[in-house]
């Protein structure tokens, strides 16, 4: 009864709000506002520990809070609340400078204090995108300078972990115990470029405002509003000219949005889809992994899935294109049933009277577990193995049911998708961690040791060779096979104008919406 | 006296009896969306923070995570504090949207609210007016027409009627917006911003009526049949009472505690089609809150919204039954 | 009497007759079928290789009709058998019984029907995603309290005639006297119920399907209009979503129109009766 009571109150509170809800959006004149629309609204309030756990929550969170080390237009390192840094010799210490001229939203100095806060804030409280267990210490040399301390040298301290990690406001998140419910506008007070001014969860919206007093520049916009619409929605009011920009346009509607004169910034995502084995099941050896692979035909799941929208992704995990990535001729694996039939024929495999493929004149059934989103590849891809005479069992589940699969190891095949982008650092939880959008691949060591000794690297070019034996031995080994790149479409005006950098936003998202557009 | 005093107590014990019933449902649903969620498989831990570029928990982190969604104490400490925090008003927290589901269920109410309100009054006029008109004279041209237009109606699912009303009045012939409750940037002004809200939910409103309009009209038609061969009906023909007046004062009137009885029984309907609907439009209701819930597998916010909902349902027709039975009081 | 027999015999051999038959077509249909196979003809309008065009992974939408068929309307009918059959037997139970096995049974009913079977309907359903057979399940144990009241008057009603009275005084028990006079006699209520009740499980499966709380693999009609959903805004919409819907509303008007039939060979019958 409490309950009914206390939800009805509110209720009538939000009936009085949403006559007035949005009123003083209306006061900013249309010219000098971006409004951003993009297909699933809500990423959660704007703040490190309540945004949703995905890309576009942490980008938007990114347009309030800034990083130690910021990104230009190409994706590089550039100097941002710490306006220069040193590494000492042994790569062991890190001393910042930090920016002066930076307030809070709320007109509150920002000091070295800030950092180390966070830096404590963040051992006690872990923040779901970067993991700062490798700092022993930190040390406020002045108001404006502070130094930090590893216990080993990360090659990617600054490229992954400084370039991403949102300082945190100490005066603000001092008193907080539970920061995960810690909701409160004052929760989104940053040192970013916007300000939040409102955000209606319900409707997945939000009002931000520019920060007058930041210490880049001044904001291009005077406001920012960020919409959830259906794309044909989206589409009509881009042409009414009420919505800039809409980030990850359906491809089938590029066509739709060129005839109504509409800018279409297309990319390669770098996010492709994959096949993911069960390396304690039948697909233990790498023979069976690349026998799998050229029984499957990429051309025609680019065909029918993407209608020709996509790319054949590359086989050796990084893609073409990205910032890691070294040319070279990898194995492709074009579809040859011939030849994955010899090699399963070696691997004992026969083909028995019913035309399926077993081991001791038993057919084994290839269980093949996957979620919704890939329903349609999913298909496509068991009628190919079906057709080559595998029997296959598919299963497609909720996520979270997949999950528990992968867990237990119920399943041969799985499909993921994840970002290829982003430092050589980020690979270690794609390939070898357990979860589940991992490749849980361990093999004989070699590939994992790779990775730790390009953390240890001392020079940029040192850590590009590994990353390039990296490349040849995924190909070769195919911890997963990488199957498709799927091309990214961002609809926008001439009003604004996306960007993709080939090393991903911070940690290696894939998107054309970085908070450099937002900047004249 | 004697007589209408049993009735009277008969009634009240009616009434009782549905109260009793409903407790006991409220009581079986907190059981019911405390168990399952558990027994569904998958962690929510890993639900949260499943995403390919969030890094890996260490067990430690993973536990804390577990401590604060409350998922690792004895199942029965658990149970314990789910139902005291209901007694409460507290139906947890929704990790994935991380805020009170409370919050969450008050700022989705109102505009679930809205629908059905603004259906309402569409499907009582039309439903029952045609409903009485084609009882008036049954079996002529205008009921026969009418009746087979209701049937046609009646076998379309709800969702088909909002796909179609959306596909038709959304795209081809867009007179309506397509989605949402509000246009991107409402106007300061009141009377405008009101204007666009109804604009708004006018297509779905009359998604969620279309249904309805089906029961009330061959409810009222049958009543209204049943009431021209009554002797006053038809004696007040003879005086020449026609027209509004025989509709509203002979046939309205007589039908009203009919229409009511029914209308408590269509909230449950009128429920699962809002969800639909709501879908159908992408409405910020209750309904694209918990189709969202169980997309997402957020079991905090699934058990929170079906209770919440269940009872707001409940003691609404509960409500409307007591106000049923006082009407019958006063004959 | 002796007729009356005959006639309870002749009705359930129509009605399994009708359901083998049911099921032999349903085999003979789903060998006959083409697989439902994806193909690079995306999205295409309908021709003369694909009368009513493709859907969006090239799979030919006149088959997805076709195997949708006994997802939906098999299920439906099972389904709704399996609710009249619990239901028949709470009824009598209500019926017969005294005390409080009645009382707990009405009880429940009451209970059942305010309980916005939605909600519940949801809850399981995003628990087991339930294919062909948990479908069946799902949706008769949530739809067997429809009926039992009025299964449970007509028992009551017919329990008084004297040819039950006579059989209970030969000693014949409850459940012979149930299924030799009782049943029989209530058969065209039965057929009726049933008849409705397959409307409204056709909706809950299409309804499920819409939502996508189904297997994922369990081509409906439901779910056929939901892939529908993202083609809305463009022509494809015409093919991908009339086609099931106008599927689902053709069988619900032909149940329907089924169901005033035999409800008016009810009444007849009971004029005849009495």
């Amino acid at each position: 009864m409490a309950m009914t009571f206390s939800i009805l109150k509110k209720s009538f509170l939000g009936v009085g709000l949403l006559a007035c809800a949005f009123g003083v959006a209306q006061e900013v004149e249309a010219s000098e506002r971006l409004v951003m629309a993009e297909r699933k609204g809500d990423r959660g309030m704007l703040a490190p520990y309540v945004h949703h756990k995905n890309g576009p929550g942490y980008i938007f969170t990114s347009y309030l809070f800034d990083t130690l080390i910021g990104q230009d237009d190409a994706g590089k390192p550039i100097p941002a609340l710490a306006s220069s840094w040193s590494v000492s010799k042994d790569g062991l210490t890190y001393t910042l400078a930090l920016n002066e001229a930076v307030t809070w939203h709320d007109g509150t100095a920002f000091t070295a204090e800030d950092v180390a806060f966070t830096i404590e804030y963040m051992q006690k409280h872990p923040y779901s995108f970067i993991s700062i267990a490798n700092i022993a210490s930190y040390e406020v040399m002045s108001p404006h300078k502070i130094q930090v301390t590893l216990k080993k040298r990360d090659a990617g301290m600054m490229t992954s972990k400084l370039v991403s990690l949102p300082i945190l406001a100490k005066h603000i998140y001092e008193t907080i115990e539970t920061p995960a419910r810690f909701l409160e506008t004052k929760a989104a007070i940053g040192t970013g470029p916007y300000k939040l001014v409102r955000y209606e969860k319900a409707q997945g919206r939000y009002l931000l405002e520019r920060n007058e007093a930041y210490y880049g520049g001044r904001p291009k916009y005077e406001q920012l509003a960020i919409f959830k619409m259906a794309p044909q929605a989206a589409l009509k009011a881009m042409t009414s000219g009420q919505v800039d920009l809409y980030n990850r346009l359906p491809v089938e509607d590029i066509d739709a949005a060129q005839k109504a004169g509409l800018k279409v910034f297309r990319y390669v995502s770098h996010h492709p889809s994959r096949l993911i084995f069960n390396h304690r099941g039948l697909f233990k050896d790498k023979a069976m992994r690349q026998a799998l692979a050229f029984a499957i035909d990429r051309q025609a799941l680019v065909d029918i899935v993407y209608r020709g929208k996509a790319e054949i992704a590359d086989t050796g995990f990084l893609q073409k294109g990205t910032a890691w990535y070294s040319d070279m001729t990898l194995p492709s694996y074009a579809a040859d049933p011939a030849k994955a039939a010899d090699m399963l024929t070696q691997q004992g495999w026969r083909k028995g009277d019913d035309g399926q493929w077993g081991k001791a004149g038993k057919t084994i059934a290839l269980r093949f577990i996957t979620s919704k989103s890939f329903k349609k590849m999913a298909t496509v891809l068991s009628q190919q193995l079906t057709a080559f005479g595998f029997a296959v069992e598919l299963r497609i589940l909720e996520k979270a049911a997949v999950n528990a699969a992968l867990k237990k190891e119920d399943f041969d095949l799985s499909l993921q998708t994840s970002s290829t982008l982003g430092d050589p650092d980020s690979y270690f939880h794609r390939v070898f961690s357990k979860s589940p959008k991992s490749d849980d691949y361990q093999g004989d060591g070699k590939m994992k040791e790779m990775l730790k000794k390009q953390q240890q690297a001392t020079s940029a070019a040192e850590r590009r060779a590994i990353v390039k034996e990296f490349q040849a031995l995924y190909a070769e080994e195919l911890p997963s096979y990488m199957l498709i790149n799927p091309v990214w479409v961002v609809a926008h005006t001439d009003r604004v104008q996306p960007v993709f950098f080939d090393s991903g936003i911070a940690f290696g998202i894939p998107m054309a919406i970085p908070k450099n557009i937002l900047m004249p | 006296m004697a007589v209408t005093m049993a009735k009277q107590s008969e009634q009240h014990s009616g009434l009782l009896y549905g109260l009793v019933n409903r407790m006991i449902i409220l009581a079986l649903l907190i059981l019911l969306t405390f168990l399952l969620p558990r027994l569904m498989p998958g962690d929510p831990v890993d639900m949260l923070i499943s995403s390919d570029v969030a890094r890996d928990l260490s067990a430690a982190e993973r536990t804390a995570l577990q401590v604060q969604m409350g998922l690792n104490a004895p199942l029965w400490e658990q149970f314990g504090g789910y139902v005291l925090g209901i007694l409460k008003g507290d139906l947890g927290y929704s990790a994935h949207h991380a805020a009170p589901v409370t919050s969450l269920l008050a700022s989705a109410l109102p505009w679930t609210g809205l629908l059905i309100i603004l259906s309402l009054p569409v499907f009582l006029i039309v439903g029952v007016g045609l409903g009485i008109e084609a009882g008036q004279r049954p079996h002529r041209r205008l009921d026969h027409a009418v009746t087979g237009l209701m049937t046609l109606f009646a076998s379309l699912p709800p969702f088909a009627v909002a796909v179609l009303l959306l596909a038709v009045f959304g795209f081809l012939w867009p007179l309506f917006p397509a989605s949402g409750a509000e246009p991107l940037f409402p106007s300061d002004d009141l009377v405008t911003n009101i204007f666009e809200i109804l604009y708004h939910a006018a297509l779905p409103a009359l998604a969620l009526a279309a249904h309805e309009i089906v029961r009330f009209y061959y409810l009222s038609r049958g009543e209204a049949m049943k009431l021209s061969v009554r002797p006053f009906v038809i004696n007040a023909y003879a005086r020449g009472i026609t027209g509004w007046r025989a509709r509203i004062h002979y046939y309205g009137r007589n039908l009203l505690p009919v229409l009511l009885a029914r209308l408590s029984d269509s909230l449950s309907t009128l429920v699962s089609t809002v969800l639909y609907v709501e879908i159908v439009f992408s409405y910020p209701g209750i309904g694209t809150l918990l189709y969202g819930a169980i997309l997402e597998r957020d079991f905090v916010l699934l058990q929170g919204v079906i209770l919440g909902l269940a009872t707001c349902v409940l003691m609404t027709n509960w409500g409307i039954d007591v106000v049923v039975s006082s009407l019958a009081e006063r004959g | 009497m002796v007729t009356r027999f005959y006639g309870t015999l002749k009705q359930w051999q129509n009605l399994l007759a009708g359901l083998a038959v049911l099921l032999f077509l349903a085999v003979l249909f789903l060998s006959f079928l083409p697989s439902y196979d994806v193909g690079y003809n995306t999205l295409q309008a309908p021709s003369r290789s694909h009368w009513l065009g493709t859907n969006d992974i090239g799979q030919d939408v006149l088959t997805g009709i076709l195997t949708a068929l006994p997802n939906t309307v098999l299920v439906a009918v099972l389904a709704s058998l399996m609710a009249l059959f619990l239901a028949i037997v709470m009824a009598a139970n209500a019926a017969i019984a005294k005390g409080w096995v009645a009382a707990l049974i009405l009880r429940l009913v009451d209970i059942l029907h305010i309980i916005p079977s939605i909600l519940v309907l949801l809850l399981f359903a995003a628990w087991i995603q339930p294919g062909f057979l948990g479908m069946i399940l799902l949706i008769g144990l949530t739809s067997w309290h429809d009926d039992v009241r009025v299964l449970r008057a007509l028992i009551l009603r017919e329990r008084t005639r004297e040819n039950v009275a006579f059989a209970r005084q030969m000693g014949a028990g409850w459940g012979y006297c149930l299924w030799r006079h009782i049943l029989p006699s209530v058969w065209p209520a039965i057929t009726g119920l049933f008849v409705q009740h397959i409307r409204q499980s056709t909706m809950k499966v299409a309804g499920l399907g819409f939502l996508g709380l189904t297997d994922p693999r369990l081509v409906t009609w439901g779910s056929m209009m939901q892939d529908a959903l993202d083609y809305l805004h463009m022509s494809a919409a015409l093919w991908l979503l009339l086609p099931p819907g106008l599927c689902l509303c053709l069988f619900l008007l032909l149940a329907l129109a089924l169901g005033r039939r035999l409800e008016r060979y009810s009444l007849a019958e009971e004029r005849d009766l009495s």
